[in-house]
């Protein structure tokens, strides 16, 4: 089956899924925004010329600051329930890609979904803790040197093996999510769930969708007050741009059998 | 800028010596030598320093500054007072200026020195004279000792090859005019106070290294592997001298409108050369606007030391005719303006105060840092427009002067700014000395009008160039441009006693399809302003006089919003938050808050 049919397919599972992280992203914009206003104390004619210019931002810093304990603490929650949830809810939507999903069979797979996801970090958690200090290292190792480009473009460049292995990370969990079936359970089902997933979890295929999505999110948050409407439809855009590549992962599965 | 021809030059130049009657006379001179060892990390030196009793009374002791021993232990003041860290940079190895041979005449006066005017301490020497010294008379010390540099530390020191000689030599102490001596231990805050001087300076250093120094290299010589290199100043109260073998080195010229040039010579590390464009600017353009508004610059030539990444001890520092920046090596253009301008505009405007104005840093920090700090912003502004003048980066543009202001006033109240450096804990002293000086300034140029700012302040520069003024000249300055009260009402309160003027907008009400308004006003200071009624593209201004502590309007109509001091030239009002009330429940940014959540969430999953 073609790319653009699962992603075609897929369309109204995508949808909801946009649907369900605007719902939750409305929660935690409601706990910012209310932390805002009650860091201006009763005195809303301050928070218009905040807004309107970021003039007084040091006050706004500030008075966000006594109130930030209490929403940064809720966003944190938020967002690891929603990291929890997204196992189940990819493999829903990845099931809706392929005309199968039920939420019945969605539930039944999690399980093996989240230990699969789980085996994928556990397998490079090493790899990535020493590329990770690679950077540091080589940062602290020159920084002495009269021309500090040596220690800070090195470490740029040292820190591309690390970004390239977390980018391979997202993608062989999504492939191995991807891969997930409902054969007995155990070593052999896992290593081949794997096996699979890093053959369809393909970096050179990953990486295109993954600047785009960095893109259009940037875009996103930047557009200028009066347009941040368009934002909305450019974050569409993104998850669409997701179900495009994660359409592809199933192909790739396709193309292997 | 074009040259004037030679008469009108003349003619300039007369009514510019006019206008500074008081440019002092180098009455002291100081002939000095120093070899850098870049191994051990020390510098030998030796000189002959003549000393001439400018006071009215015959003395018959001098003291000395032995600066650097305040890393000898940690038993001086300065590590007292710091607890071994200074603006962010811990104390990290010892320092200290040995002095092995003080004579008059060939007449030993060491062993009868004391160095240990303050128990614990050594960075001041007491020298009694072999006989007393009349008021215009001279003596003429010679002097041997070692000065061990630490590593980069509180303006002076080493790191890896890069060495900052600050502070480096005894220096005589200043003896004010009634004969008492102005001499007291290295604070962490404040160190300046000295006679100007002229020097004559000889620097030898490795062959290849380079060096830059106070003054004009007037001589080279290579010899045995090194290089001797002299340096010739007058009328400046210190000189200090940095050294590298890496550093790259810069030049441009500055001409001010007599058509005197400014060699400008910039030393930096390799990898620097873009942000060196920033530093080269910010100099050429605060030299023309600091020199147009309080003097021009009177030296031949500016050195700019940029200094190496590891060296931060040594960042953001003056000394006559020389001054260590900071700031990052890329020029980017994304990032603040305080990364790349503001260090350079800063140490600039110290060539002025207290360069040229030597006033005592120690007793009043506020008319060095402070009216430095209100120069750079004032440069800031100029340079980026008044709103950007702060930050202005990814979309967010602030004003510089209201950052100094929210930074200084808003929180834990600080003690005004006209007291001595050494009543300051670390963090009230920026606050106070640096922020709260330049707010309140800067609330006098915004509501009384920039032109006779600078007049006012232009006044005091030119007045007490190569002087050394208290806090009362800078008010009768003042006072002389704006009448007795400013310095009265406004000056004194606000920088000796630490008068505020925090507006509020208590009450917002409609009744009878009119608007009731009441404003207040706290602090003391009687800064005019003005409330704004706002309905809409609807404005209506009411003046606020400054007398009027309590404001109360009552308008036709349904007025949506009240704002105190809509244009902001109120720096002196610790919290603006409470500046503005209205009736409706005011949109927040929710659209920002949701585009940004879900990118974060979009980047967790699914």
């Amino acid at each position: 089956m073609s790319v653009l049919h699962y992603w075609r397919r897929g369309l109204g599972a995508t949808f909801a899924i946009h649907v369900v992280q605007t719902g939750i992203a409305a929660l935690i914009a409601s706990l910012w925004a209310n932390a805002f206003a009650t860091a201006f104390a009763g005195h809303p004619g301050g928070i218009v010329e905040a807004a309107e210019g970021g003039r007084i931002a040091v006050e706004t810093a500030r008075g966000l600051g006594d109130t930030s304990e209490f929403a940064l603490g809720y966003f944190l929650i938020v967002v690891a329930m929603w990291w929890v949830l997204s196992v189940p809810l990819e493999l829903w939507w990845l099931d809706r890609m392929r005309g199968e999903g039920s939420l019945a069979r969605t539930a039944r797979r999690t399980l093996r979904g989240v230990a699969a996801s789980a085996s994928v970090w556990v397998a490079l958690s090493l790899p990535l803790a020493v590329l990770g200090a690679l950077p540091w290292l080589w940062y602290g190792g020159f920084y002495d040197d009269p021309d500090p480009r040596w220690s800070d473009l090195g470490a740029i460049v040292a820190g591309l093996p690390v970004a390239l292995l977390g980018a391979k990370a997202m993608a062989w969990g999504d492939g191995v999510r991807a891969a997930v079936d409902d054969q007995p359970l155990g070593g052999e089902w896992l290593t081949k769930v794997l096996r699979r997933g890093w053959r369809a979890g393909s970096l050179r295929r990953y990486l295109p969708f993954a600047i785009g999505a960095l893109v259009l999110s940037v875009a996103a948050v930047s557009l200028p007050r009066a347009a941040l409407l368009v934002s909305q439809i450019v974050l569409l855009f993104r998850t669409l741009l997701r179900a495009g590549w994660l359409a592809s992962v199933l192909g790739a599965l396709d193309d292997e059998t | 800028m074009p040259k004037t021809s030679s008469i009108l030059r003349v003619l300039w130049a007369a009514s510019v010596c006019a206008a500074l009657p008081s440019e002092g006379r180098a009455q002291h001179t100081y002939e000095l030598e120093a070899r850098l060892d870049p191994a051990s990390h020390e510098v030998e030196g030796r000189g002959t320093i003549t000393w001439t009793n400018q006071s009215s009374s015959p003395q018959s002791e001098v003291f000395f500054h032995l600066y650097l021993n305040a890393f000898r232990d940690e038993d001086s003041v300065f590590m007292q007072e710091s607890g071994r860290q200074l603006r962010g940079v811990r104390y990290r190895g010892r320092g200290s200026i040995t002095v092995h041979a003080l004579s008059v005449a060939g007449e030993d006066l060491l062993a009868r020195a004391d160095d240990e005017v303050i128990e614990g301490d050594h960075t001041q020497l007491r020298v009694p004279l072999p006989s007393p010294v009349e008021p215009g008379g001279s003596v003429t010390f010679e002097l041997r000792w070692t000065s061990e540099l630490p590593r980069v530390f509180a303006r002076s020191g080493y790191h890896g090859d890069f060495h900052m000689v600050a502070q480096w030599f005894p220096k005589p102490a200043r003896l004010e005019p009634d004969g008492t001596w102005a001499s007291f231990p290295y604070h962490g805050h404040g160190e300046f106070y000295a006679d100007f001087a002229r020097y004559s300076l000889q620097i030898t250093t490795p062959a290849g290294w380079v060096v830059g120094s106070s003054g004009i290299q007037t001589g080279e010589v290579e010899r045995n592997g090194e290089v001797v290199r002299s340096f010739e100043i007058d009328r400046v109260h210190d000189v200090a001298f940095a050294a590298a073998p890496w550093f790259e080195e810069r030049w441009s010229r500055y001409e001010d409108p007599t058509g005197h040039e400014v060699r400008v010579r910039v030393l930096f590390p390799p990898g620097f050369t873009s942000s060196v464009d920033t530093h080269l600017a910010v100099t050429l353009e605060g030299l023309a606007h600091y020199g147009e508004h309080f003097g021009e610059y009177p030296y031949d030539q500016l050195t700019v030391i940029v200094p190496p990444r590891g060296a931060a001890g040594a960042a953001g520092m003056e000394y006559p005719t020389l001054f260590v920046t900071a700031g990052p090596w890329p020029r980017l253009p994304g990032l603040p303006i305080a990364l790349h301008d503001e260090v350079t505009a800063h140490e600039l405007g110290h060539q002025w105060f207290q360069g040229l104005v030597a006033s005592n840093e120690v007793e009043w920090p506020m008319l060095d840092e402070g009216l430095t700090e209100w120069i750079t912003g004032d440069l800031l502004q100029r340079r980026h427009g008044r709103h950007a003048s702060g930050i202005a980066t990814l979309g967010l543009r602030l004003d510089g002067f209201e950052l100094r202001r929210a930074f200084a006033l808003h929180g834990v109240p600080t003690i005004p700014p006209g007291r001595p450096a050494y009543d300051f804990r670390s963090g009230s002293y920026g606050r106070s000395v640096y922020g709260r000086t330049a707010a309140i300034l800067e609330t006098v140029a915004r509501t009384w009008g920039r032109p006779r700012f600078y007049r006012a302040l232009g006044r005091y520069a030119r007045t007490q160039r190569f002087q050394h003024p208290t806090p009362d000249a800078l008010f009768r300055a003042f006072d002389g441009e704006y009448g007795a009260w400013m310095s009265r009402r406004v000056l004194r309160p606000a920088l000796m006693d630490g008068a505020v003027a925090s507006l509020e907008v208590t009450s917002l009400e409609h009744a009878n399809g009119r608007t009731r308004v009441v404003a207040n006003r706290r602090g003391g200071l009687p800064v005019p302003s003005h409330l704004e009624l706002r309905q809409g593209d609807q404005r209506r201004r009411i003046p606020w006089p400054g007398n009027e502590a309590q404001l109360v309007v009552d308008e036709e109509g349904q007025w949506e919003r009240a704002v105190a001091d809509p244009d902001h030239h109120n720096l002196a009002d610790p919290d603006r938050r409470d500046d503005g009330r209205g009736t409706n429940r005011t949109p927040t940014p929710f659209l920002r808050w949701l585009a940004i959540a879900q990118a974060l969430l979009g980047a967790v999953g699914p």
